[in-house]
């Protein structure tokens, strides 16, 4: 598992209220009932959160959360390279 | 050809009075003031405010709830879930493409509005929600009610300012009474208790400054008011035609029998005091009930507590009905819940008719000379009430006037 996955899930269960029982790294935000809009905003506290730019086009709804997870990583490590 | 007749089958309210008619009504009735100091208005020149207690979002209306309805909407869906619970429709099986949704908003999603407007302001565009334009839309509250229900029909929002509610109600009926729709959703919501709009009103004059005093700061028709106390909340009804509500045999809380609209076509902000376009409303709605001028029982005014309002109002019941009307306010209970104000204060009408007890004025002391009527003060009224009529009024010249009945 990603280093940023557990931290993530956090985000989606305090901030959205998602139960954290059906979040599983293949999840996918659309298994959520998380739709494009949603996921801009749900974008914009995750960069909030973890202090990096993602960018509204990084993510789609057919996205997973491991993926999601991984975007963040990948953007801590290039804002520190 | 005669009209059908139209019933209300389920009554909704969310407001400072408590949250569903059973905890509202009761309050009004005792008129205990709901008004109090607001810590979200610390520093403005008013700071108080009626608004809804205890109200959790996230177990009321859904876990999501927060980021993704304006508050308006959240108190709309709660009021017109017991609406449609109490009218013992179901949603599930009815026919939704007959199913019509009006709903009354004066100021929509302004706090999503300010609080966007902060979030750009400090962080920049990119900082700015997606979902700001589908939270603070006014007409996103009449769509997720028809979500909510599935309910495919006539679908709009009114926007006449303080009378929205009523405006709503109004048309909900004829769209019912002339067969648009057969079941109408019908209610009002506005939740603007925000910095920006207490300081706007504020500015205008509007509110009362009895800040020492929170819970005599509503005072319709008494000669120390000084101003309306901004309330928020929502009212809903489900009106259906009473061929079709004896037919299911559904519990009837009354019969809605006429809406008279008219515009004074006069100032932004101050009433005709000559009130012509009140009467015609009050005509108006008496016409189309079929009704005459000394069958009303029971006026809910829209007594806000300003000077303006009142004693405008005051004329135009006394030139259209008599002086012997008994007459009340729910403002002084419940503050002034704007667009909301109209549909709440249907649902009062209608309880009124329906229980045989006329709600109070609270905080009536010393009625204002000028105010030449029967204003039911400070505790309830036990009389039989066969017809109720409820004004409402909206800055930009707006009038809206119901007439309920037995």
């Amino acid at each position: 598992m990603t280093a940023k996955y557990d931290a993530f899930v956090d985000l989606l269960v305090d901030r959205f209220n998602i139960e954290r029982a059906i979040i599983k790294p293949d999840t996918t935000f659309a298994d959520l009932d998380i739709d494009s809009l949603f996921l801009v905003e749900l974008i914009l506290v995750a960069e909030h959160e973890f202090g990096v730019t993602i960018g509204e086009d990084a993510l789609y709804p057919t996205d997973t959360v491991v993926k999601a997870a991984r975007v963040i990583e990948d953007e801590l490590a290039g804002s520190t390279s | 050809m005669i009209s059908p007749g139209v019933v209300v089958t389920g009554l909704g309210v969310v407001t400072a009075a408590g949250v569903g008619v059973e905890a509202a009504w009761p309050r009004v009735c005792a008129g205990l003031p709901a008004a109090a100091r607001d810590p979200a208005l610390a520093g403005l020149p008013v700071d108080i405010s009626c608004t809804v207690p205890e109200f959790d979002a996230k177990e009321l209306v859904g876990p999501r709830s927060p980021l993704t309805h304006d508050r308006f909407v959240q108190l709309a869906l709660v009021a017109a879930r017991e609406a449609v619970a109490d009218s013992g429709l179901e949603p599930t099986s009815w026919d939704g493409a007959r199913v019509g949704v009006v709903v009354g908003s004066a100021l929509g999603g302004v706090s999503t509005w300010e609080r966007q407007h902060q979030r750009l302001l400090a962080g920049g565009a990119r900082t700015v929600s997606p979902l700001l334009i589908p939270m603070m839309m006014h007409n996103m509250v009449a769509g997720h009610v028809a979500m909510e229900f599935g309910a495919r029909g006539p679908n709009l929002v009114t926007a006449t300012a303080c009378a929205s509610g009523a405006t709503a109600v109004g048309t909900a009926f004829e769209m019912v009474r002339d067969g648009r729709c057969d079941v109408a959703i019908t209610g009002g919501a506005d939740a603007a208790v925000t910095p920006l709009t207490v300081a706007a009103f504020a500015k205008m004059g509007v509110l009362s400054r009895r800040l020492s005093e929170p819970r005599a700061a509503s005072r319709p028709f008494d000669v120390g008011r000084d101003g309306f106390v901004i309330g928020e909340g929502s009212g809903f009804l489900v009106l259906e035609r009473e061929a079709d509500a004896r037919a299911r045999d559904a519990k009837i809380w009354g019969k809605m029998a006429g809406y008279g609209a008219t515009a004074d076509a006069y100032h932004m902000t101050t009433p005709d005091p000559a009130g012509a376009a009140v009467l015609d409303a009050l005509d108006m709605a008496l016409g189309a009930a079929g009704l005459m001028p000394d069958e009303v029982d029971y006026v809910n005014a829209h007594g806000t507590s300003t000077e303006v309002n009142d004693l405008t109002e005051a004329r135009a019941i006394a030139r259209a009905l008599g002086n012997d009307v008994a007459v009340s306010s729910t403002k002084g209970v419940t503050g002034h819940a704007l667009g909301a104000a109209g549909a709440i204060e249907a649902v009062f009408a209608v309880l009124a008719v329906r229980t045989g007890t006329i709600p109070p004025t609270a905080n009536l002391e010393c009625r204002d000379p000028a105010v030449e009527l029967d204003i039911v003060a400070n505790s309830a009224r036990r009389h039989r009430v066969d017809v109720a009529v409820s004004n409402s009024f909206g800055f930009g010249g707006q009038n809206a006037v119901l007439a309920f009945t037995s």
